[in-house]
């Protein structure tokens, strides 16, 4: 698909490619590059195709592939698949299948994150900037899903958001529809920034990890227009005019998650900014798992003190996952620091053993990296992001919902009948919920030796973060989304909390005197 | 025959109010050397051993030895109608199934009697052996008493560490950690507020700040409470009685739980 005729211009962008290609820990991927120089996602996967004709022997490549699976043709599955495995994970497919170059780089990150943190960073640099200064992010004018009701501000003032496009109804055809159009490029697109996060594992194990993908995936479109929205809501909370009222008490107490609802909560457009907002979430926890969680809630509190006089959620729910580090804090506020951090972890990463993580990953890590990361990573606003996804979609109408809730288990079921990567005692990235000292929930991403045992305790742990996190978050619509976060669950924490406390024992007084 | 006469009936007054806390059911023990009382708190991590000697008196006739078993609570309902000056006497027959308290007070001029009723009690008592002790820090009591209420507002178990310094008290909780160190302080002209470490070896331990607390309500027994420690031993917070005798509490400590539970 990618391969389409590119206009001059935008050959004339190659060797731009080129000198950022030589960055050997830049993952160029296709959204970037479209937001980079303004350029259509779809112009953007030419190029890059462009790119891997003419320079393609010494670049790892990303297909995002899209289509039906062959054994599971309910759902609509977007996988990222690594160039060498490509055509065994096209075997997946039913006939008509896209492929698109997702990205490309030196070589494949053993963390996915990395394949989106640029993204991430990019987008927040947009979201900062002034106002009054139209990017391609804030106008909305690559993003394939709109929808009309969507309305976007800028000056704190509600502005009706772009026109709908068309491209936003074909779109949710598309994914409804099990045939894949040139108009699902967008869907898919947009799909591929979910399933990029699965997929990092999945550049190794491209099936497993596609399937998974997939099923988020579905979800992921209507993230990522959410996200888009949720940024124009961040600028709006930075300026300070958003929802004072919702950064209030309940926010500072709740921290992340009550940070995150609130944009949802001002308008419908926020919502579903929020739920856009979800794939730069996952990005964010991804990386604050990486650090320790622990640290996180105080630099959280402090941020929040600073964040609150501003009204900047979002910020907020950065700094408690940077927080170890004053360094990262300060990322947090000015977008360029999380790529510093970002690129570290993946090349340390990449040194391990990649086969194993790429199986652990997949099945562990892409429900971590959805559900698990972004909430353990105690990011609110990942939390909200996905809450809101999950009502954007409702009011947008959106097909993909469906599938897209549905799907990640079915998924990973079947991928792990073909691949028991989960069984498999390798070592794979845990959320662990635990009670600190201070009594404080903690969620953090940990590194496994024992898969079985790791397993487990993420299946419990999010399944009671799933459970707790409607009664903890009664304000935000969904509990799977809550799910995400760590902190939510109020059951996680009692669970934890009795290994915690458990350090001393209260002897007995008859263990020392005899009965006379 | 059982006839206790006790001038300074507030001391009864404030024993009682000291142990009721830890202890619902107790039986009173009389002996021709004294009036003592051993009972354990119901979770069995406390005991708190009571004597009041026989010389405290100021008479004091116990034919027999005699186990009353009280309701502590109900006990010290009908103290709390002795006033603080009053002379409180008890008085029992060998068989019967009440005790009696007499109010006196100090002009003679008004006597109250109080019969409660008695109740079967089985009570484990426990032999204790005297040992000694690696550290027994003496401080004065309001010190301490306010040293575990403040501790208790940060955090549940507070360790309690010797060393030649002094004595450090120190507790965390979520909102976040405390530490008081006591030091040595022998105040020649005021004996009630020095503080006096005999150490053999340094001692640390952990206890539940919630019992400390209750052994606190004794305080104003005594101006000055003694806190013996040793390692694998139950601490014992003692308050003197006067000149006749004391309330000692012990406390087990909280033993620290093997690898398994921090794993």
């Amino acid at each position: 698909m990618a391969g389409g005729a590119v206009d001059q211009s935008l050959l004339d962008l190659l060797p731009q490619i080129h000198a950022l290609f030589s960055d050997p820990l830049r993952v160029i991927s296709y959204k970037w590059l479209s937001r980079n120089f303004s350029i259509s996602s779809n112009d953007a996967k030419r190029l890059l195709q462009e790119f891997v004709n003419k320079h393609g022997t010494n670049l790892q490549v990303i297909y995002s592939v899209s289509g039906w699976l062959k054994n599971n043709p309910q759902n609509y599955c977007i996988k990222l698949i690594s160039g060498t495995k490509l055509e065994e994970g096209r075997q997946g497919f039913k006939d008509s299948c896209s492929v698109q170059i997702y990205s490309i780089q030196a070589c494949i990150p053993k963390d996915t994150a990395v394949l989106w943190n640029p993204e991430f960073v990019q987008a927040e640099e947009l979201f900062n900037q002034p106002f009054d200064d139209e990017n391609c992010l804030r106008d909305n004018r690559f993003c394939g899903v709109l929808n009309s009701s969507v309305k976007r501000t800028s000056n704190g003032k509600h502005v009706s958001s772009l026109p709908p496009k068309p491209l936003n109804s074909a779109a949710v055809v598309a994914q409804s529809k099990p045939s894949v159009t040139p108009k699902e490029q967008f869907v898919t697109a947009q799909q591929q920034d979910l399933p990029v996060s699965s997929k990092q594992g999945a550049g190794n194990k491209s099936e497993k990890d596609n399937s998974t993908v997939l099923d988020k995936a579905g979800s992921a479109p209507v993230v990522k227009e959410q996200s888009i929205d949720a940024h124009a809501s961040k600028s709006k909370a930075q300026n300070g005019k958003a929802m004072p009222s919702n950064g209030g008490s309940l926010a500072n107490m709740w921290g992340r998650a009550s940070a995150k609802p609130k944009p949802p909560s001002t308008t419908n457009s926020t919502a579903v900014a929020s739920v856009a907002a979800t794939a730069d979430a996952q990005i964010c926890a991804k990386e604050e798992a990486d650090g320790d969680s622990s640290d996180d809630e105080q630099g959280v509190k402090y941020k929040r003190g600073s964040t609150n006089a501003n009204n900047k959620k979002r910020r907020a729910v950065f700094d408690f996952s940077d927080d170890e580090e004053d360094d990262n804090i300060i990322s947090i506020a000015s977008p360029e620091l999380p790529k510093q951090h970002t690129p570290d972890p993946v090349i340390g990463t990449a040194e391990d053993a990649e086969v194993n993580q790429k199986n652990l990953e997949n099945n562990d890590d892409v429900p971590n990296n959805e559900k698990g990361s972004s909430m353990g990573m105690d990011s609110d606003f990942t939390a909200e992001c996905k809450i809101k996804t999950v009502n954007t979609m409702n009011h947008s109408g959106i097909t993909l919902k469906e599938k897209s809730s549905d799907p990640p288990i079915n998924d990973k079921k079947q991928d792990s009948a073909a691949e028991p990567a989960s069984t498999s005692p390798k070592r794979r990235k845990v959320l662990k919920t635990r009670i600190d000292e201070r009594g404080r929930e903690v969620t953090e991403v940990v590194w496994e030796g024992e898969a079985s045992a790791d397993d487990k305790a993420e299946k419990n742990v999010n399944t009671t973060a799933a459970t707790a996190s409607g009664a903890t978050l009664p304000s935000k619509p969904k509990p799977a989304a809550n799910t995400d976060k760590s902190k939510a669950p109020s059951k996680a924490a009692a669970g934890n909390k009795k290994p915690a406390k458990a350090g001393t024992k209260q002897g007995s007084i008859m263990s020392f005197f005899k009965k006379v | 025959m059982l006839e206790l006469r006790l001038v300074q009936g507030s001391l009864l007054k404030k024993v009682l109010e000291a142990i009721r806390e830890l202890v619902t059911d107790a039986n009173f023990d009389c002996s021709g050397t004294g009036f003592s009382l051993q009972a354990m708190d119901s979770s069995h991590v406390a005991l708190v051993a009571l004597l009041l000697r026989a010389e405290g008196f100021e008479h004091y006739r116990c034919d027999r030895n005699l186990s009353m078993g009280m309701n502590l609570n109900n006990m010290a309902k009908m103290l709390r109608c002795a006033g603080n000056d009053d002379i409180i006497t008890i008085k029992a027959d060998d068989g019967s199934d009440t005790v009696t308290f007499m109010f006196e007070s100090p002009k003679q001029d008004k006597i109250a009697d109080f019969e409660m009723k008695l109740m079967d009690i089985d009570s484990e008592h426990l032999g204790i052996p005297d040992s000694e002790y690696q550290a027994i820090v003496r401080m004065p009591s309001a010190e301490f008493m306010r040293i575990c209420k403040d501790l208790s507002s940060i955090g549940d178990t507070v360790v309690i560490s010797v060393t030649k310094e002094g004595v450090k008290f120190s507790t965390s909780g979520e909102i976040g950690s405390a530490n008081i160190v006591c030091r040595q302080n022998q105040t020649i002209d005021k004996p009630e507020e020095a503080t006096i470490i005999e150490m053999q070896e340094p001692v640390s331990l952990t206890f539940a700040l919630r019992y400390m607390n209750s052994f606190t309500k004794a305080s104003s027994l005594s101006e000055q409470v003694t806190i013996s420690l040793s390692s694998e031993l139950p601490v014992v917070v003692e308050y003197k009685i006067a000149e006749m005798g004391y309330i000692r509490f012990y406390l087990a400590p909280k033993i620290e739980e093997d690898e398994e539970m921090k794993a």
